[in-house]
């Protein structure tokens, strides 16, 4: 998943596009030597010392990961758990859309 | 006691088949009963493998049984020996073999069924038939003599003891529609009798598939509306029954208890959500199915919450989960991110988000 996140934030990076994580790691102390070698730039929330079973995901009713919804400009949920070229395809879409209402 | 440790060991395999074979079990109450059914049989086995190697032999080279019973022992002692080497296996099979030994696990019932069968009609006249024939009803639903096993059994349900039916009738699933007729017209018969409404019940919860089973809910209701099969039956059912919202409608009408009904309106709610979240439904279909289950969900709420703070915990999560859908607005998050600095999932309007619930492992 990495290397297709970091591509896709590479390929949209002047664009109104935002790669937004969250996530369920219980220690930080592990996943930051992660965060450098995979190059995980983008921001995430981070869900909590209970992991999977923190406050975010419980909210927003994740119960597998990876989850992925693509929100719209406006704030609206357009997708869930595209993959590969599909999700893609959306997001070119979706970020076209948000450049036209500029 | 070293010999207890295969046994935890197998019985935790076992639960990992259990749970890795959930695609063939989407609902979390069947997936539990059967866990439930399993531990209850490993729990049984303990004392026998724990106990000394004299014993085991026994248990591994049963003598020649003579009695009915005892053959039906000895076959049922080999059925659970078999289950027990292939969870171990399981536990330690590569994991494209573990897809082999779960089939086998899961077929290994229907193998058996031959011989349970056979020992039934060996012994037509022998108490111990019918626990062979139940057997075969529990363990192979799969086998050629499942629907020969359920004929037999369906003429018998009508002169069994009332108690020793339900009780029997208690720890098996599956809805075979002679069966389910049987036990409906045997709970017909019946004078008003609690244990006639665990027959109702258990018609209500496995006839899903079947008119029989609604009629049985209808009689529930009507015969014995407080009976606690009412409310086992909104906790349990199988939503994915073509009638289940029948079902639910009808006990949410007739109840006369606040905590059933909120409980069968609390099951409505789920249901449509779940009709709203199918992906084979067509846009106008999910937005009805949406329509209906907020209406539920808000009666669950308004209605019944005070009195029922859990059910109305429950709720509340339901709809929660409904306002995150295509085409709805996304909840704001405020939260820390990893370095402990708060921001906003709303400091990225105007951008297109991907939101990725992600973790390192």
């Amino acid at each position: 998943m990495y290397p297709h996140e970091r591509s896709l934030v590479k390929k949209l990076a002047d664009k109104p596009f935002a790669l937004v994580g969250v996530n369920s790691d219980r220690d930080l102390q592990e996943l930051k030597p992660v965060l450098e070698s995979e190059h995980i730039t983008w921001r995430s929330f981070w869900n909590g010392p209970q992991g999977t079973g923190g406050p975010i995901a419980a909210e927003w009713g994740v119960q597998s990961w990876p989850t992925l919804y693509i929100i719209d400009q406006k704030g609206i949920i357009r997708h869930k758990n595209l993959r590969g070229e599909a999700m893609e395809e959306a997001i070119d879409k979706l970020v076209a859309e948000a450049e036209a209402k500029k | 006691m070293s010999a207890c440790l295969p046994v935890s060991l197998s019985l935790r395999a076992w639960i990992a088949i259990l749970i890795s074979g959930s695609d063939h079990f989407h609902f979390p109450e069947v997936r539990m009963r059967r866990l439930l059914w399993l531990l209850a049989a490993g729990l049984l086995l303990l004392p026998l493998a724990c106990s000394d190697d004299k014993n085991k032999q026994q248990v591994n080279a049963p003598p020649q049984p003579a009695t009915p019973k005892g053959k039906f022992d000895a076959l049922d002692n080999e059925f659970k020996v078999q289950q027990m080497q292939l969870g171990s296996q399981f536990q330690t099979a590569r994991p494209d073999e573990q897809q082999k030994i779960r089939q086998k696990a899961m077929g290994l019932g229907n193998e058996f069924a031959d011989r349970f069968y056979q020992l039934a009609e060996d012994n037509p006249k022998d108490p111990v038939a019918l626990d062979a024939l139940f057997w075969v009803l529990q363990n192979a639903p799969a086998s050629p003599v499942y629907p020969k096993a359920a004929d037999k059994v369906a003429a018998r349900v009508d002169e069994m003891p009332l108690k020793d039916l339900a009780e029997r009738l208690s720890t098996m699933r599956g809805g075979n529609p002679k069966i389910l007729d049987s036990v409906f017209q045997r709970a017909e018969k019946e004078e008003s009798d609690p244990l006639a409404g665990d027959l109702l019940g258990w018609v209500a919860m496995n006839g899903g598939m079947v008119p029989v089973g609604q009629q049985a809910t209808e009689r529930l209701l009507e015969k014995y509306p407080d009976h606690a099969a009412v409310e086992r039956l909104c906790l349990t059912m199988n939503l994915n029954f073509p009638k289940a919202a029948d079902t639910l409608k009808l006990i949410l009408d007739k109840s006369k208890s606040p905590r059933v009904r909120a409980t069968a309106a609390l099951g409505l709610g789920k249901k449509f959500a779940a009709d709203a979240d199918n992906p084979g439904a067509n846009s106008a279909d999910a937005d009805k199915a949406v329509a209906q289950a907020e209406k539920y969900l808000a009666m669950v709420v308004d209605q019944f919450g005070n009195a029922n703070p859990a059910l109305k915990a429950e709720a509340e999560r339901e709809r929660k989960k409904l306002n995150l859908r295509v085409g709805k607005e996304a909840p704001d998050i405020v939260a820390k991110d990893l370095d402990g600095k708060e921001f906003k999932l709303s400091d990225y309007r105007g951008k297109v988000v991907l939101l990725d619930f992600w973790g390192n492992w």
